[in-house]
């Protein structure tokens, strides 16, 4: 009946690509728990995963390579279309997002709001810096202002020489602000107390954003 | 028919053949073509219904819910994220398994272990179908409805309600035919024909059901 019969799977090729969608299902879900950073590459690995998938369940769970090509190619062109319709509902609600956002400002006057990211806070480093620098206590002890209170002042202060008990001068970069935040007694600038607790909690994307903060006050400070 | 060249060539030169025999292009049983075409036309349902998701999604201004949370299981007092849907995921998939037994055996001529498998697919299905109504009423319970919910974006419940209540209800119909299938095979209906397409039909039938899932899974859920 069926010349073709040899191309049906066997029982073994079966199972092993049961075996295989289970381990599939399985490392999606893990990569899920885990919430690999960033993002985009979970959401790579997601689609990638689907794909294999989707391809593993065609090809041998509907066996569609025991069909002739021409009913191969009259099924698989069009299906693969349909990641184009996905692509155009993007960009559509991408458009339709931007709408609503400028419509958002029209009426209400409130600033375009930034997109929120999936703990619902801002991705704006700056902004967040501004936040974690309050929460922290940080601003009690150092202006914004220019105004000495414990420690040295914010503004300014990113790219400017110090001075240090001692007498060697540091420049005020990324790597002595971080040093300065998470161990405070190591470089202490002339004629300050040495009174700062070390902020070891921080974790590294929260001292990026502290110090983006600290730039932004600067005008030598990228914005 | 066939020379044994033209089977050794390449794909493209069978395409050709396939389209330029002068003969019936589609050389499968008329009703397998017609599954094949119906699948085709039903994955433009989904395909739609994924691509307005997309849209409604990227649309959305309200942050989106966060799914690990909404669909976490309590488990003796802690709450594993998305543990149900997991589950529903492995049961799905490795019915996809049992299915592609079932049409091997069929395809032998074994008529107990044909009908077997294609039993055990039923039951896979409707636990399945089960599960996802506990999910539901769950959700329901918590107050999501398809134009609102607690956790965020009301764009969610209209997309969830409209996704996986399809696929649900294809389940069912599935879950529906391979009982009948069942029943019929162990009966010996398709013995006495020496005939087990329908089988294969229904297993078509589910492995498409099984496709969709495999693109609901980490697009709706894990994404």
């Amino acid at each position: 009946m069926n010349k073709q019969e040899h191309k049906h799977i066997s029982i073994g090729t079966c199972l092993k690509v049961w075996g295989f969608i289970v381990a599939l299902v399985a490392l999606s879900y893990v990569v899920f728990l885990l919430q690999i950073e960033p993002l985009w590459l979970r959401r790579v690995i997601f689609i990638a995963i689907a794909l294999l998938q989707a391809v593993l369940s065609v090809t041998y769970f509907m066996q569609l390579r025991a069909e002739r090509p021409g009913l191969v190619y009259a099924i698989v062109p069009p299906v693969s279309l349909l990641l184009a319709l996905v692509i155009f509902g993007l960009s559509e609600g991408d458009y339709v997002w931007g709408v609503r956002q400028t419509h958002q400002w029209l009426t209400t006057g409130k600033p375009v709001i930034e997109e929120p990211d999936k703990n619902g806070g801002t991705t704006n480093p700056i902004e967040k810096g501004m936040q974690l620098a309050q929460s922290n206590g940080c601003l009690s002890c150092h202006s914004v202002t220019g105004e000495k209170i414990v420690g040295p002042s914010w503004k300014g202060l990113y790219g400017s020489p110090q001075e240090l008990e001692g007498g060697t001068t540091v420049t005020a970069d990324e790597a002595y602000l971080k040093e300065s935040i998470v161990n405070p007694g190591a470089k202490i600038v002339k004629s300050f107390p040495n009174v700062m607790p070390p902020y070891k909690t921080l974790n590294e994307e929260q001292l990026d954003a502290i110090i983006a903060y600290i730039k932004s006050l600067s005008s030598g400070g990228s914005k | 028919m066939e020379q044994p060249q033209q089977e050794r060539s390449g794909s493209l030169r069978r395409l050709v053949a396939d389209w330029a025999s002068d003969r019936e292009t589609f050389r499968v049983r008329w009703s397998k073509a017609m599954m094949w075409i119906f699948l085709l036309g039903d994955s433009f349902v989904f395909g739609s219904f994924l691509s307005a998701y997309a849209a409604t999604r990227i649309a959305a201004t309200a942050p989106w819910p966060n799914t690990g949370e909404v669909f976490a299981l309590h488990v003796g007092g802690a709450e594993i994220p998305l543990l149900l849907v997991a589950i529903m995921t492995l049961i799905l998939l490795s019915s996809g398994a049992t299915m592609t037994l079932a049409v091997i055996y069929g395809l032998r001529h074994d008529q107990k272990r044909a009908a077997m498998w294609t039993g055990l697919t039923a039951l896979l299905g409707a636990i399945f179908v089960s599960l996802q109504a506990v999910e539901w009423t769950n959700l329901i319970r918590e107050g999501a409805r398809p134009w609102t919910n607690p956790w965020g974006a009301p764009q969610f419940g209209a997309n969830f309600f409209m996704l996986t209540g399809f696929h649900g209800m294809h389940v069912t119909i599935g879950v529906l035919l391979l009982s009948i299938i069942a029943l019929r095979t162990s009966r010996g209906v398709y013995e006495q024909k020496r005939d087990y397409l329908s089988v294969e039909l229904v297993g078509l039938y589910w492995g498409f059901v099984d496709l969709v899932w495999v693109f609901l899974f980490p697009f709706f859920y894990l994404f």
